[in-house]
């Protein structure tokens, strides 16, 4: 089921399969008694650029999902997620426009990103900002708290969004380093350290503002979109590896005399994770691949990428839960593989808007008239 | 609209509104309308199928030269939306979506010159003779038995369940013409016409009081040996590639189409005033479940149909289809109901009242029968269990 990839998109994922079979270590990948995940994927990320040269590539959307999919699969997407397609969005929408240098040093991943969006509290439908950009004698100085931040371990810069007094909604490009920011780290549920930044009073130049008021909002809901689309494509390659550890344990699992596999009761819930999971891959192909087209408004955009979410998130909850029970006790343990794909399952689940929320989202277009 | 348009792919779908809005008749919309089984009766959907004949348009996703229209994915997808959105009658499948495809690729070109023709201009109307009273979904040990004499099969046995059995002047049959060997090895595929003498149809009522199934005797029929579709004993090929026609083909349109209906019938229901009613918001949010579970569904029918013309095997892609489209046009079924409320229970005609001889509603009535018609959607075909099968079978095959 490989026909949403042309023969270029083929070839790279190939590729990034191939390197991330003699690169990640599944045996040890994620396991939460060992070292957070980020601390690997901080030693990978500069290698697996350099090696394959993906922030090199022209595919646009398309192909940062094509690549989030195929890392999906190796629990590895998370820092391709902020660092390659976040900040790529964020550096296309940048005004002035980013210079040569700046996207130079993005492709060579020296410059990596981390997006400092999320407040405690936060919903899919209720996101204040209380994160304030306020005036001072001094110039700008940015005051408030950003939650679950990923990828900040690797970052050199934030993408801060925040409310400024004067233009509402900005975003902001920060130096990691700035002085007034702190960082404290804690361990998140899929095994990746997520970080609690806290800014008081940090100066802002005026070269830091990305972007500001419709622009900043514009600019919100895109981030938003990519990145629910990014999730979904990583849980497509994550869903069909539990499905194939599944399928698998159970053409070899014996009991009662005879391989699980033959057992109508299992064979049927298999068919519905099945169905959960051609579904959710169809739908998020069809959704990722119109999502650029100018005809799309921005209703059906919004429609589009929540009900994608909808079905990813049904597909992660049938195969998640399904794939541990089928597991048996095996299942519930750090010896399998599939129980670290599991956290990252619901975890992914609750990222940016869960099934019902997104529901609702889908609710209110469908009946605004 | 989850895929936007080409503007080639708009001026089509104009064309085909434009075609629609003069040539299907407010009867033949009524008669669509007030269809709650699968198809519409006899009368409104070959008269319908007729016109569209005659427009070029009534077997679209044929070959082009046995008169297919050669329309992309895309365009099939959109044909088939712009005549549910405007309550075209929904036509029996038997003849243009089941046998033909057998006889395209089984026929001799003799049978495909007999018959194909009626079949796309609508002046043959056929019915299916598969399952029988003690073969249900272990379809291949069905016994109605076909002795060769001459140039004759004589049949002796009986069909059920067969739709429009008491319309259709043609048959495709699976007959027994071997007992020895495997159950599967000994079937044969015969067509023949309703007509020949030893045929007798019973009426079997549905469950919603409708006439569609039938019972179909034959006693010492004698069907000619030109009948027979590919090889004697070849027939289970025959009827598992026929399943997979049946069973494939394109869900979303109509279901779409069906979902707008229900999103009316709720707004109604719940006047402006009564919109605070927990009830509403209840039922609203299980409406938007099912639009994105249509989504889901469209998606994947796309998906299939571009696959379909890439050549690729359809696999089981068909059974994929059929047990997500069936469940979700039954769970819609049920809405539809919940949303009528208790206006449900009273069971006029549909004409009475529309009528409005009685305070009573329409939309009341068909959604109550289209429910109870809806719960064969999980058995016909192929059960869904069967489905669930023959998907897990191939899952597993690694």
């Amino acid at each position: 089921m490989t026909d949403f990839l042309n023969d270029t998109e083929q070839e790279i994922c190939h590729a990034l399969t191939r390197w991330l079979r003699d690169h990640v270590d599944l045996a040890q990948q994620a396991r939460i008694d060992q070292e957070p995940h980020s601390a690997t994927a901080r030693a990978l990320w500069p290698q697996m650029l350099r090696d394959l040269e993906l922030l090199h590539l022209e595919g646009g959307l398309r192909l940062h999902l094509r690549i989030l999919w195929a890392l999906g699969g190796w629990l590895s997407a998370e820092p391709y997620l902020s660092a390659g397609l976040v900040a790529h969005t964020a550096l296309a929408a940048a005004i002035p426009e980013p210079s040569a240098q700046t996207l130079a040093a993005w492709r060579a991943g020296d410059l990596r990103l981390a997006w400092a969006h999320a407040e405690t509290g936060h919903r899919l439908l209720h996101q204040p900002l209380c994160t304030q950009l306020h005036k001072s004698p001094q110039g700008w100085l940015l005051r408030g708290r950003k939650s679950r931040v990923s990828g900040a371990t690797l970052a050199t810069h934030y993408l801060v969004s925040a409310h400024s007094e004067d233009t509402g909604m900005c975003w902001l490009w920060l130096d990691a380093q700035s002085p007034g920011m702190s960082r404290r780290d804690t361990p998140g549920l899929d095994g990746q350290l997520l970080s609690e930044l806290a800014f008081d009073d940090v100066a802002i130049p005026t070269g830091a503002v990305l972007c500001q008021g419709a622009a900043a909002e514009a600019l919100h809901d895109r981030l938003q979109a990519h990145a629910t689309l990014g999730v979904c494509a990583e849980a497509i390659g994550l869903l069909q590896r539990m499905m194939d550890d599944t399928l698998m344990h159970l053409r070899q699992r014996q009991q009662f005399g005879q391989p699980l596999a033959g057992f109508q009761v299992l064979q049927h819930r298999l068919a519905d994770m099945h169905l959960a999971l051609a579904q959710a891959q169809a739908l998020t192909w069809a959704v990722a691949d119109t999502f650029e087209h100018p005809d799309m408004t921005a209703d059906a955009r919004t429609l589009g990428v929540s009900s994608c979410k909808v079905a990813v998130g049904q597909a992660l909850r049938s195969i998640g839960q399904g794939a541990v029970q089928l597991h048996g006790a095996m299942g519930v343990t750090e010896e399998l593989f599939l129980a670290r794909c599991f956290r990252r399952a619901t975890h992914i689940q609750m990222l940016l808007g869960d099934r019902d929320q997104h529901l609702r989202r889908m609710d209110a277009l469908l009946f605004a008239a | 609209m989850l895929f936007p348009l080409t503007p080639e792919e708009q001026s089509f779908r104009d064309e085909v509104r434009g075609f629609l809005q003069q040539a299907l008749t407010p009867e033949l919309r009524i008669a669509g309308r007030r269809n709650s089984g699968i198809f519409t009766d006899y009368p409104a959907g070959n008269d319908w199928h007729r016109v569209l004949a005659d427009k070029g348009w009534s077997v679209p996703q044929w070959p082009v030269a046995h008169g297919g229209t050669g329309w992309t994915p895309m365009q099939r997808y959109l044909f088939e939306s712009e005549l549910a959105a405007a309550d075209a009658p929904a036509r029996a499948p038997m003849g243009p979506g089941m046998v033909a495809p057998v006889l395209m690729a089984y026929g001799t070109p003799e049978q495909q010159q007999r018959w194909l023709p009626g079949i796309r201009l609508g002046l043959d109307y056929w019915c299916q003779g598969y399952s029988e009273p003690g073969s249900g979904s272990d379809l291949a040990s069905l016994g109605c038995q076909a002795v060769r004499d001459g140039m004759h099969y004589v049949l002796n046995g009986s069909k059920i369940w067969t739709t429009h059995a008491h319309h259709a002047n043609m048959m495709f049959c699976l007959v027994r013409t071997q007992r020895e060997g495997k159950p599967q090895s000994g079937i044969s595929f015969l067509c023949f016409s309703m007509q020949l003498s030893g045929i007798t149809v019973r009426p079997i009522p549905s469950i919603s009081g409708d006439h569609e199934l039938n019972q179909v005797f034959f006693d010492d029929v004698r069907v000619p040996v030109d009948g027979l579709i590919g090889e004697e004993n070849q027939g289970w090929e025959i009827a598992k590639y026929l399943l997979q026609h049946e069973r494939g083909g394109t869900w979303a349109p109509r279901l779409r189409a069906r979902w707008r209906r229900l999103q009316e019938a709720l707004l109604q229901a719940f006047p402006l005033a009564q919109r605070q009613d927990p009830e509403y918001s209840d039922l609203r949010l299980k409406l938007t479940e099912a639009w994105a579970r249509i989504d889901a569904l469209q998606a994947l029918e796309m998906q299939a149909l571009r696959a379909q013309m890439r050549d690729e095997p359809m696999g089981i892609r068909p059974s994929m289809g059929k047990v997500l489209a069936t469940e979700l046009k039954q769970h819609l079924t049920e809405l539809h109901v919940q949303i009528m409320g208790e206006d449900v229970l009273s069971r006029p005609s549909m004409q009475e009242a529309a009528d409005h001889v009685l305070p009573l509603s329409e939309d009341a009535v068909f959604a109550m029968s289209s429910y109870l018609n809806d719960r064969a959607a999980s058995i016909y075909g192929g059960t869904n269990e069967v489905q669930r099968n023959i998907i897990a079978a191939q899952l597993l095959k690694g």
